[in-house]
């Protein structure tokens, strides 16, 4: 079966999914792991693949592009909305 | 053994074999021009450039030119100059001649017009071409090949598929000794901290985030208020959050290894392994950049498409997606979409390897079959 979502380097904690999710659909990425989406995901965003606690960094290509500004439980979409940035 | 390449007198590796016929000053291209018409096996190469500006990007544009010359695809250059100009045929061509390759100059108002010149350029370039013609590749090693990155016409997915994929492909090569070559330092900014941390020294470091910085106020004092479009709202609606996020995804084409070096644009490294060339993200400047800096091979990567080729440098695209990959076909090397449909990381590494190595010796990518040779030079200032 087709994975739904990329993660791209080990270290990330959000993957990229690539096809629309609907809210509660089992998302399919990594080595045979699943989650439950807990918002609607457009294609090509991000989707919190653990729980990632206020503050914490999120990672993606390995490197960290922002923090959670908020407690963002696995499955959440992650953007702009909850992914924030020290300095713009 | 790795692949099939042209060994030059100085040593150099090229894996095309071309005459090429250059014009010195914009004036000259016409000539220049009606040389390739009539000898559709030259590579032409000609540009806007040669005159008409302050010092500094008549010392950018010398240096391209001659870059160009010297890339090792080359194996006979022929300069065309008009005689007013303020970069000298005959200067051009002592400063490739350097090299050992076979390397002549016409100045045009010396010659007595275009017509003369232009067979006079025609007898030259026959004669280079037969003996271009009897020179057989022999055994060469990746460790003398730089490959140029480059991603134009990105979409949401060059970042997920093509350029991660480029990043395997770049340590790869790494790891055989040869050389990958990250450049647009517009596609950088928001990663000077990542970038500089991979740096091999901490000179190399200050180097790169000083670089970026620059390019990051740069930006700010020529797009002013349009400065936030370097992350534009369909970027943002694509799925990227952040400008660092976008960025993350264009500097993954070099791999993961630490950062050697950081040159001027045009400039060719002097180190092997993961380097930097301060280009702009505008393509044809960039890819023009790099060949000048003596790569011998460019991977582009593309999610909306493009068309665009080099005229002695072989870019190999990469598609981002299958759809595009299926719909431009006929300019698309590799589907990097694959990666979406099962394929794993290494399989399609292995893949591309394998087309590199056919590149590498000969295989026409489709961008050459389509001629689509297309070439600017950077400046700094306006003409005057």
């Amino acid at each position: 079966m087709k994975n739904s979502v990329v993660v791209i380097n080990p270290k990330d904690n959000v993957g990229v999914v690539i096809k629309d999710i609907r809210k509660d659909e089992t998302v399919i990425g990594g080595v045979s792991s699943t989650i439950r989406a807990v918002d609607d995901i457009p294609k090509n965003h991000k989707i919190a693949l653990v729980d990632i606690p206020a503050g914490s960094p999120i990672i993606k290509y390995g490197e960290k592009i922002g923090f959670a500004g908020e407690m963002i439980a696995a499955g959440r979409w992650v953007h702009t909305h909850n992914l924030k940035v020290e300095d713009t | 053994m790795d692949f099939m390449g042209y060994r030059r007198p100085n040593g150099s590796v090229g894996i095309r074999n071309h005459v090429v016929v250059m014009s010195s000053v914009a004036c000259a291209n016409g000539v220049v021009n009606a040389i390739g018409r009539q000898l559709p096996a030259v590579k032409t190469i000609t540009h806007t450039e040669g005159c008409g500006r302050g010092p500094t990007d008549i010392t950018i544009s010398w240096r391209t030119l001659t870059g160009l010359g010297k890339n090792p695809n080359v194996a006979a250059l022929l300069v065309v100059g008009l005689g007013c100009e303020f970069i000298p045929a005959a200067g051009l061509a002592a400063d490739v001649a350097g090299t050992g390759k076979p390397v002549e100059a016409l100045v045009i108002q010396e010659k007595g017009g275009s017509r003369k010149t232009t067979e006079a350029g025609m007898s030259i370039a026959k004669q280079m071409l037969a003996d271009a013609d009897r020179q057989k590749r022999e055994a060469c090693d990746w460790s003398d090949v730089i490959l140029a990155t480059n991603c134009g016409g990105s979409d949401a997915l060059s970042g997920v598929t093509a350029n991660p994929l480029v990043g395997s492909v770049s340590d790869w090569l790494v790891s055989r000794g040869g050389t990958t070559m990250l450049s647009e330092t517009t596609e950088m900014i928001g990663t000077e901290h990542v970038l500089s941390r991979r740096a091999d020294t901490p000179e190399i470091g200050r180097q790169i985030y000083n670089l970026i910085m620059k390019q990051r106020k740069q930006a700010q004092d020529i797009l002013g208020p349009l400065a936030h479009m370097v992350i534009s709202p369909g970027n943002i609606e694509g799925g990227l959050s952040n400008i660092m996020e976008k960025s993350m995804g264009c500097i993954i084409k070099a791999g993961t290894t630490p950062l050697k070096e950081v040159s001027e644009y045009a400039v060719g490294p002097t180190r092997k392994g993961f380097v930097i060339m301060d280009t702009p993200g505008s393509d044809i400047f960039s890819v023009t950049g790099m060949a000048a800096g003596g790569a011998q091979v460019m991977i582009f990567t593309t999610g909306r498409g493009t068309p665009v080729g080099f005229p002695i440098m072989p870019l190999i695209k990469v598609a981002s997606n299958s759809e595009l990959y299926n719909t431009m076909e006929d300019d698309m090397d590799i589907n990097a979409g694959r990666l979406l449909e099962g394929t794993g990381i290494q399989e399609a590494t292995d893949d591309f390897v394998d087309l590199l190595t056919r590149v590498a010796g000969g295989q026409e990518t489709k961008a050459e079959i389509n001629r689509q040779d297309i070439l600017s030079i950077n400046t700094v200032s306006p003409p005057f």
